[in-house]
């Protein structure tokens, strides 16, 4: 059985609202990628969110879909901003 | 709340009311000074609303704010550019951005203006929810991915 680790996702605006909480623990097998967890979000989402573009951050930084995660991190998955 | 390093940029996030503008008459070589604040409109979405309450990926937010500062001096020839952004509750009425940009001539400081604020609305993680008289909070559906300043809203802009 594949080793699995924990990361917090943290979720904003409509995955906020959606997902109904700020933190959100998911497994993943070792050496999973932001991609593999973005898969796992995106399935508990209603088609509308599952269908925006959304930009990936690791833990306070930007960061691409390929990155390897690691245990603890907080990966978050950035609906368009709305800052202004 | 983060202080920048760059004298040429001032860039923060704040829970507090902004504070009132003061008058600075000391900048003798800078003939412009331009003062946008952006304020929460009464309606989101075509539903009236009585407040909006902003959101931000803490610690990244406050980083892209300063990036995007401080790419605007790197790209138009102003002097400096101050920009507060606050957070958590916001008035209909109140202020929610404050952006002022000093330069030698006007050309350069609207310019730089209208940039920064279209980059801030692509790059910074803020998101908005609006507050409705009755209570209720939703978040609002309308954002700015990350295509930047020129891919803009095609039908309107915000």
């Amino acid at each position: 059985m594949a080793e699995m680790i924990t990361v917090t996702l943290v979720c904003f605006s409509q995955v906020r609202h959606h997902i109904g909480s700020h933190l959100l623990p998911i497994e993943l097998p070792l050496g999973s990628t932001a991609g593999d967890a973005e898969a796992d979000l995106r399935s508990r989402l209603p088609e509308h969110v599952r269908a925006l573009p959304m930009r990936v951050a690791v833990n306070q930084e930007f960061a691409e879909r390929s990155a390897v995660l690691q245990a603890g991190d907080e990966v978050v998955f950035m609906p368009p901003m709305q800052g202004g | 709340m983060t202080a920048a390093t760059d004298p040429r940029v001032d860039t923060r996030i704040t829970e507090d009311p902004l504070p009132p503008l003061e008058p600075d008459d000391s900048r003798v070589k800078l003939g412009a000074e331009l003062l946008f604040h952006g304020r929460v409109r009464d309606e989101e979405e075509g539903r009236p609303i009585v407040a909006l309450e902003y959101e931000r990926y803490e610690g990244l937010a406050e980083k892209e704010l300063e990036r995007v500062a401080l790419d605007t001096v790197e790209r138009f020839p102003i002097d400096q550019l101050v920009c507060w952004h606050r957070i958590g509750r916001v008035g209909v009425g109140e202020a929610s951005l404050r952006v002022v940009v000093w330069s030698c001539h006007r050309v350069e400081g609207l310019e730089a203006m209208a940039w920064f604020i279209s980059s801030l609305k692509h790059r910074v993680p803020i998101w908005k929810w609006a507050v409705t008289a009755d209570g209720e909070r939703f978040p609002s559906t309308c954002g700015h991915d990350e295509n930047g300043p020129e891919g803009d809203h095609g039908t309107h802009a915000h």
